[in-house]
């Protein structure tokens, strides 16, 4: 019973360490858990012959807390957990030689007294933790820089974990004579290297997915960057516009007032009427794509329909309200409009008068998003569309309506209609409020 | 008898389009009378509240009023649910499709071009007419989805057949010229639709007045244009 009590009281003062260097506030109930943890990973160490492996054993342990909760700052957790157990094992030798060297002498053995020291003791080592918790805190962990990344932070803790390792299990199994002891000495370290492992790739998995995030908001920059230039370009028309409408006001104004009926009927029909075609073209209505929140939806339509229009394509664009979100996955939704939209442009590209048409409508408790486009020779067999594999174009796979429906089905509620009537193919969505993504 | 009705703000836009409606009236000789031409909406609905007949509405979508004619024409929607509504309009920055898409709308006049304007509501009253009689004539069954606050009816004669989808709670909907992936299951659907329709296999209901030919070796139905279902050799006694 005796050695259990002792690791009990020395366990406590490592976690004890552990709480107070550690990153985030840490909860009585979180705690909890992390002593009982160390505790189930040190029970097996007063049988062992090597102690210190007892010790490795906690180390894994806080390790493996670490990765496990609080999942934001998960690889300074465990970098700071190894730190902890570290600084709990030099202050508890440092704080013995201490109170050794104190010039008092050891009161009477009585449970009061001892009681009395053991308190005085624990918040002695509480107060100076808490102290080395927060300038580390201070010192390391809140820098700007490098220290930002959580990759640099998962590569220190491979490093420190490497180096445990490697101080523990150097020249091990000399002296074991068991060979179930044989193994676990082995097995230690294999479970420390696969920690190590998967530190690593979790600092590679990280590296990479911020890449792919750079990467897609400079794609949105760029696609944003197009739609400033349209509207400037479009309000550069407008001024134009302006200034030639000044002029015909003029020589309307001469025209009356000089009684000249036949003359300005004239004037009339020959300058003025043609205007509202000037006015009517390359006015795509662009503008009302300000009407999406959802940047990565507005970025993505302004690039598609630009492109479109620059095909030569007549572009209406339809959004009378503000569309604050999309109650689905932006990504998926990004997805699903991008297959839709080049679908829509290619097929009106090979239509006589092409045109793409782009809605999108909120009611209460839905939104509704339209895409329509001219067609070449009438209806086209809409039960062939969906199928993997059915193309009208050459070189193509026709993947990409397979792919949309079955993202579109993962959802319980999308309604999707396809109706292709006068020419004119349609895909309509309606995305009902509720979030649901099915789990399969 | 159908009822016209014209709300439109300006006063001269609003003689042009009453006279072009008169005369369209009068020269084809269609039983419709002109009701009530104002530029005040609440006045309108007073009257739409009272009237009995179906109307054909010609609105201006700005009203220069705290109801612009797309809120009209949804109120209008709620006292006659049948009528026929169009829009006048300068507005060509707001396209068709939301109009269509909110209350149903049936055309579109812009009044930029008062030839082509009056072109368009002779051609819209004509089509009314025709809209109208042969709605009178037959009644068509429809199936309706519902999402949100908007429902799409499909013409049950329309329907070739239902299929399940690789989502249990969604099923497709296969039409002449539609398909609609909706939110719902084989089974409440054996149960809303009529007995033209038989499930003829675990995924499929088919409609039988669509089906043209049954492969009965293969065990395959095919439709009118050209698709096709599967049966199960169970279920092939209800065809």
């Amino acid at each position: 019973m005796e050695p259990y009590l002792s690791l009990l009281f020395s366990i406590f003062f490592i976690a004890i360490t552990i709480r107070n260097v550690w990153p985030q506030k840490m909860g009585l109930k979180a705690f909890a858990v992390l002593y009982a943890m160390m505790f189930c990973a040190a029970l097996p160490t007063p049988l062992l012959t090597f102690k210190q492996y007892g010790f490795f054993n906690v180390l894994l342990a806080v390790c493996l807390y670490g990765l496990i909760t609080y999942r934001d700052t998960r690889p300074k957790n465990i970098c700071m957990g190894l730190f902890g157990c570290a600084l709990a094992i030099i202050l508890e030798n440092v704080l013995a030689a201490f109170w050794r060297s104190l010039p008092i002498e050891p009161l009477q053995d009585n449970l009061c007294t001892e009681v009395c020291e053991v308190v005085l003791r624990v918040m002695f080592y509480y107060i100076i933790t808490l102290l080395c918790g927060k300038a580390i805190r201070r010192g390391l962990l809140n820098r700007k820089g490098l220290l930002q990344m959580q990759q640099v932070w998962y590569l220190i803790d491979a490093a420190l974990l490497l180096f445990v390792i490697v101080f523990f299990f150097t020249g091990v199994g000399k002296d074991v004579a068991s060979a179930a002891g044989l193994i676990y000495y082995n097995a230690l370290p294999f479970v420390g290297y696969f920690l190590v492992a998967v530190l690593l790739s979790l600092s590679m998995f990280r590296t990479y997915r911020e890449k792919i995030q750079t990467e897609t908001k400079q794609r949105e920059f760029q696609d944003l960057q197009d739609y400033t230039r349209n509207l400037e370009a479009m309000y550069d028309g407008l001024r134009s516009f302006k200034h030639d409408y000044i002029n015909i006001l003029t020589s309307l104004s001469g025209y009356i007032e000089n009684g000249d009926m036949a003359e300005l009927k004239d004037f009339f029909e020959e300058k003025i009427l043609p205007t509202e075609n000037l006015i009517m073209q390359g006015d795509y209505k662009l503008n009302q794509l300000s009407n999406i929140a959802v940047l990565e939806i507005k970025s993505l339509l302004s690039a598609k329909m630009i492109h479109a229009h620059e095909m030569g394509i007549n572009v209406t664009i339809d959004i009378p309200e503000n569309i604050p979100c999309f109650p689905m996955d932006t990504v998926d939704l990004a997805r699903i409009l991008g297959i839709f939209l080049d679908n829509a442009v290619e097929a009106a590209l090979e239509a006589v008068h092409p045109e793409v048409g782009l809605n999108i409508i909120q009611n209460s408790g839905t939104v509704a998003v339209i895409i329509s486009n001219s067609l070449q020779d009438g209806d086209i067999a809409l039960h062939k569309l969906k199928q993997q594999g059915f193309t009208t174009k050459a070189g193509h796979t026709g993947i990409g309506l397979a792919n949309a429906q079955r993202m579109i089905r993962s959802y319980d509620n999308i309604l999707w209609e396809t109706t292709t009537k006068d020419g004119c193919f349609t895909q309509y969505l309606e995305i009902a409020g509720g979030k649901s993504k099915l789990a399969s | 008898m159908l009822h016209i009705f014209v709300c439109e703000d300006d006063d001269a836009q609003r003689r042009n389009v009453v006279q072009t409606i008169h005369n369209t009236v009068m020269m084809e000789e269609l039983d419709m009378q002109l009701v009530l031409d104002t530029a005040d909406p609440y006045e309108l609905l007073e009257v739409v509240k009272t009237s009995r007949n179906t109307g054909i509405y010609f609105l201006d979508i700005d009203l220069n009023c705290d109801m612009n004619g797309m809120k009209l024409a949804q109120q209008i929607r709620k006292f006659d649910p049948r009528c026929f509504i169009i829009f006048i309009t300068a507005h060509s920055e707001l396209s068709y499709m939301t109009f269509q898409y909110r209350v149903e709308a049936m055309d579109f006049v812009l009044k930029d071009n008062p030839a082509e304007a009056k072109v368009k509501i002779r051609e819209c009253l004509l089509h009314a007419w025709e809209r109208h009689t042969s709605q009178t004539n037959k009644v068509h069954k429809t199936y309706t989805i519902e999402i949100g606050e908007r429902k799409i009816s499909v013409d049950y004669q329309d329907i070739l057949f239902f299929e399940t989808s690789s989502n249990i709670h969604k099923v497709v909907l296969h039409a002449k010229d539609r398909q609609i992936e909706f939110s719902g299951t084989m089974k409440d659907l054996e149960n809303t639709l009529d007995d033209s329709f038989v499930r003829c296999h675990r995924s499929f209901i088919a409609n039988r007045n669509n089906i043209k030919e049954v492969d009965t070796k293969n065990r395959i139905i095919y439709f009118v244009n050209g698709e096709s279902c599967l049966m199960s050799t169970r279920m092939m006694k209800g065809i």
